[in-house]
């Protein structure tokens, strides 16, 4: 069942030269209790588009199309009326969408071709509509940025979707005590005194493994893989659906790190949440995905289970980012490393953005941006040569 | 390989930085972090050596003390036979020249203000390398060609921030490069860039290393990247190698348990790949408060016996296990607990006597010895009285001439490698010889070569007094000879300071201790203190031992014929005092002594810092 559908999302900031590309036409969806994991090297977008989820894109982003479905059956209703009555009028406005759908499906079940695979497309898109609602609709101003203190988005922040953040070094305030701030996003979001805040908390601390008397402590008593631990707790502490890590081991040791993925992977199955995991380290989404989106200057390149995306790699991209990797216990081969380096995202390259660094591109390739390909049910690659060059891509498992 | 082709060794080095506190700790001990404690390897000739481990294992402080940018609080670093800690002068400008560095940062190691040209240009300028201005622009060509920035052209009027952070790096490479160094330390330098920029680097040093057999140090924590490029590895934790072998080999038969636990959890870029996790206790402790023995040992999954265990681990454990509860033996009788080192001091409740109390002890210990290698670890409990204490002081002692020069031999003999073809004084010093007080340097070549060796014993020996030989002082007298090309060291008579000789007795007296002298009573003595010029001595057990050990002290410490340490001239009185104001009656739990596991030769090069491989040893996990 798909939690959270993103739909051709564009956002761009603005700086003096222009406009920065940041993430142009990014689509996937997460079910519910699905980890997905969204590799790319950095500057490819894959922060800003996790940041469009959780609506805290920074002043000069701009959403500039695209819609975040995000299902929600408790409050879907109270939402949806709201929603409904903003756009009765606009063709964008959900209504009017649906209505166009069931006559283009009456139509198609009238001319006999009920299993066409727009139709399946179509039946999809009826239901996210039906069942859920669009994040950006709720909080998009009319230049395309995003009110931050909307009451709506604000309502779904935390409770709903909350997120893990980078460099749990430096996220916690060093001037109050860890515990402090967790029953601070309690009380915030839930009408319970301190008390039974304060004991969710140690709770919270106790369930990430860390012992609950260390809850008065300030950011600066604990060790790096501590506050990580504390962060996810933070995280946590609302029961979301959905919760997004950005680079929730970077910069701890290897150890640490290997015990923080044991400890999300338990949690994950524990509590059954849907997980985004944002990392630049192929290996950390090979341990905890079931799903991977492999991102490069703004776009998907390639997305599918995480098997099929690293044994039938599918776009030259995923397979020099694989192939560049060194291994610690495969054979030591030697490292294929892509030429060149990424794009400005001011002015990107036209057509696919990958065609100056890849080996197989052709003119049509500078020319029309690919549309994905599906592979294999599941896996789609965005390259014109996606079937072609499957079968020479396919690492020998 | 042979020793020869060694580029560097080192040997026992380490670094300790002192720890800024407050005022308020005034006259309080100075607490130091021991970033580097004790490292030892080799690096040969056109190998590169991978130094991995977690962040504040030193591995960043060892690349620096080889570079010279610290100065080590101990230990040596030997640059092709020769002991960089003496280097000075136009010569270190030419260790400069041959020991180059590429850093973690492109963004910051670079002057955002000069070109690449210039940038790569400075240390072919600083070192007088090439002729003419043409020859050293040929040289920055060839260097950025080399790095992988071809045609060089392009980049050569380019600041930094016209380039991406891949070539800013290679431009790094480059600079180290051109000088043609002999060895090349990297630290951690593709940590900063993108995954698909990173092979590119790598592949480049590998190359380099391959045109031009320049030997890295190449210090990472990635051990995927480390086991890419290493051909050897050494595996650091807390401040010393525990680990070093052919890279596979430390990769696929890891054999120190900290090195398993590090590779099972490194991520594997394979979904299917499923590692066993090894998981090892807590956190890596300070490296302002090592543990005892194995630094390793409170996390270790395999800690046994001889280990090292100490009383703060009893403390713990007697906590895990609920003795201390007010219904259990312990936590009735006792009252307080004061972990120090080995010894664990029980203040004890009224009520209870302290002979019940070491009966308690001992009951729960001997219970336990099979199940807890802590239990095992337990030398002796007893009683101990807390008011006494047998205090030895020492004084300055006179060290004879002959001593003396023999001294100063046997320490020329072990730093310098002047037989080596590449040490400075090859073929300057020939031989070495020692006659009553004097030691003789026979010299080769013609009569410059004289010169060099007089000003290289006076930097020497000066070096030395200075840093913990003050008794060189009476190597004082330098004198050539021209006639037969020899430079003769005469030593005078010279004095060892009381807090030296109060060394020398403390070393004395566990020696005695370790060989069993002391009888029934060596598993009583408490490990010996000293202070400045005084020893402090005692014993747990009954009123009778004190004055039992105070006169076998007496006898040994003052004692004539066998004493071939000349011990009795460094001791000038024996006491057994009563310290006021102390509790008379407390129990003791005193843990066998432990040293630190030194590299174990496991073979075929592969060295282990871990008891479990110490040669007839039996232990029951092989």
């Amino acid at each position: 069942m798909v939690l959270l559908e993103v739909e051709d999302l564009k956002v761009h900031f603005e700086i003096q030269d222009g406009w920065v590309k940041a993430v142009d036409g990014v689509s996937f969806s997460i079910d519910s209790g699905e980890t997905m994991g969204l590799v790319g090297e950095s500057g490819c977008g894959k922060t800003t588009a996790a940041y469009a989820i959780t609506q805290l894109l920074p002043p000069n982003g701009r959403i500039k199309g695209g819609r975040i479905f995000f299902r929600e059956p408790d409050r879907v209703a109270a939402f949806r009326k709201e929603y409904d009555w903003k756009l009765k009028d606009s063709a964008k406005g959900r209504r009017n969408e649906i209505s166009r759908i069931k006559s283009k499906l009456d139509e198609l079940n009238r001319s006999g071709r009920k299993s066409a695979p727009e139709a399946d497309e179509m039946r999809d898109r009826l239901a996210a509509l039906t069942y859920s609602f669009d994040l950006l609709a709720l909080s998009t101003r009319k230049d395309g940025s995003l009110d931050d203190y909307n009451e709506d988005i604000r309502k779904i922040r935390w409770t709903q979707i909350s997120m893990i953040f980078q460099g749990a070094m430096n996220a916690f305030n060093p001037v109050f005590r860890v515990g402090d701030q967790i029953i601070e996003a309690i009380t915030l979001h839930e009408d319970v005194d301190e008390n039974v805040a304060r004991e969710r908390a140690k709770e919270l601390f106790e369930f990430v493994g860390i012992a609950p008397d260390r809850i008065d402590n300030y950011p600066h008593e604990f060790s790096g893989g501590m506050k990580q631990r504390a962060m996810i707790a933070l995280a946590l502490a609302l029961n979301p659906s959905f919760v997004i890590a950005d680079e929730p081991t970077t910069a701890l040791d290897v150890i640490t790190q290997d015990r923080i993925l044991a400890e999300i992977k338990r949690l994950q199955e524990q509590l059954k949440m849907a997980m985004m995991i944002i990392t630049h380290d192929v290996s950390v989404v090979a341990e905890v995905s079931d799903k991977i989106g492999v991102m490069y200057a703004g776009l998907i390149m390639e997305i599918g289970q995480t098997s099929q995306v690293f044994k039938n790699t599918a776009h030259p991209y995923t397979a020099g980012l694989l192939g560049s990797f060194p291994s610690v216990k495969g054979e030591r081969r030697r490292l294929v490393s892509i030429p060149g380096f990424p794009p400005d995202l001011v002015s990107p390259p036209s057509g696919c953005p990958f065609h100056p660094r890849c080996q197989y591109a052709q003119s049509k390739c500078q020319e029309e941006r690919p549309e994905g390909v599906a592979v294999e049910p599941g896996h789609i690659s965005y390259c014109h040569f996606a079937e072609e060059l499957w079968e020479k891509l396919r690492r020998t498992a | 390989m042979s020793d020869a082709a060694s580029i560097i060794k080192v040997r026992n080095l380490k670094k300790f930085f002192e720890l800024k506190k407050g005022f308020l700790s005034f006259g309080k001990d100075i607490v130091y972090v021991k970033a580097v404690d004790g490292v030892d390897f080799d690096m040969r000739s056109g190998e590169i050596l991978g130094l991995v481990g977690e962040s504040g294992c030193g591995k960043t402080t060892v690349g620096r003390l080889l570079t010279r940018l610290e100065d080590p609080t101990d230990g040596l670093v030997f640059f092709l036979g020769r002991d960089i800690a003496l280097i000075e002068g136009q010569d270190l400008k030419v260790f400069r020249r041959n020991i180059q560095m590429v850093f973690q940062d492109p963004y910051e190691s670079l002057n955002p203000r000069t070109t690449v040209t210039q940038t790569i240009m400075e240390p072919l300028l600083n070192h007088n390398i090439g002729e003419s201005q043409e020859e050293r622009m040929e040289m920055v060509v060839q260097a950025l060609e080399d790095a992988g920035l071809a045609p060089a052209k392009e980049y050569l009027n380019r600041f930094p921030h016209e380039l991406s952070g891949g070539q800013r790096q290679r431009v790094s490479i480059a600079r180290a490069l051109a000088v043609k160094p002999r060895v090349i330390v990297a630290d951690e330098p593709v940590s900063m860039l993108d995954v698909s920029i990173r092979a590119g680097v790598l592949n480049l040093m590998l190359d380099l290393r391959d045109k031009y057999g320049i030997p890295y140090l190449f210090i990472t924590h990635d051990i995927a990247v480390a086991r890419y490029i290493s051909d050897r590895l050494a595996v650091m934790y807390l401040g010393r190698v525990v680990e070093m072998a052919e890279t596979d080999s430390v990769i696929f038969e890891p054999k120190h348990p900290y090195t398993q636990a590090l590779l099972s959890a490194v991520p594997i870029p394979d979904p299917d790949a499923k590692h066993g996790r090894i998981d090892i206790k807590g956190e890596v402790p300070s490296a302002a408060d090592i543990p005892y023995g194995c630094r390793f040992r409170p996390r270790c999954p395999k800690a046994f016996r001889e280990c090292g265990w100490e009383a703060m681990d009893m403390v713990n454990w007697l906590e895990e296990n609920g003795h201390l509860k007010e219904d259990a033996a312990i936590g009735r009788a006792v009252s307080a607990m004061h972990p120090d080192g080995l010894v664990l001091r029980f203040d004890l409740n009224e009520g209870t006597t302290p002979v019940e109390a070491v009966n308690t002890i001992r009951d729960l210990v001997d219970k336990g010895r099979k199940g807890h290698p802590l239990l095992d670890a337990v030398d002796s409990v007893d009683t101990l009285l807390t008011d006494r204490v047998i205090e030895i002081r020492s004084k300055p002692a006179r060290i004879s001439s002959e001593n003396l020069a023999s001294e100063l031999f046997d320490l020329l003999e072990s730093t310098v490698g002047y037989r080596e073809p590449d040490h400075p004084m090859h073929g300057i010093i020939a031989g070495m010889s020692l006659d009553g007080n004097r030691l003789i340097l026979s010299v080769g070549g013609g009569s410059s070569n004289l010169k060099l060796a007089q000003a290289f014993l006076e930097d020497y020996i000066r070096h030395h007094r200075r840093k913990n030989r003050p008794e060189l002082k009476g190597a004082k007298r330098i004198s050539p000879n021209e006639s037969d090309m020899t430079v003769t060291v005469t030593c005078s008579d010279s004095r060892e300071p009381s807090a030296k000789t109060a060394e020398d007795v403390s070393e004395y007296i566990e020696n005695r201790i370790a060989a069993d002298d002391l009888g029934d009573l060596a598993g009583l003595v408490l490990p010996v203190e000293k202070r400045r010029s005084r020893v402090r001595v005692r014993i747990m057990g009954p009123e009778e031992n004190w004055s039992m050990l105070s006169d076998m002290l007496t006898r040994f410490l003052t004692g004539g014929g066998e004493d071939e340490d000349n011990i009795a001239e460094r001791v000038s009185k024996i006491s057994l005092k009563t310290v006021k104001g102390s509790q008379k009656n407390a129990v003791a739990v005193k843990f066998i002594r432990a040293e630190e596991p030194p590299l174990f030769d496991v073979g075929s090069g592969h060295q282990v810092a871990c008891f479990l491989f110490r040669e007839g040893d039996v232990h029951p996990d092989l």
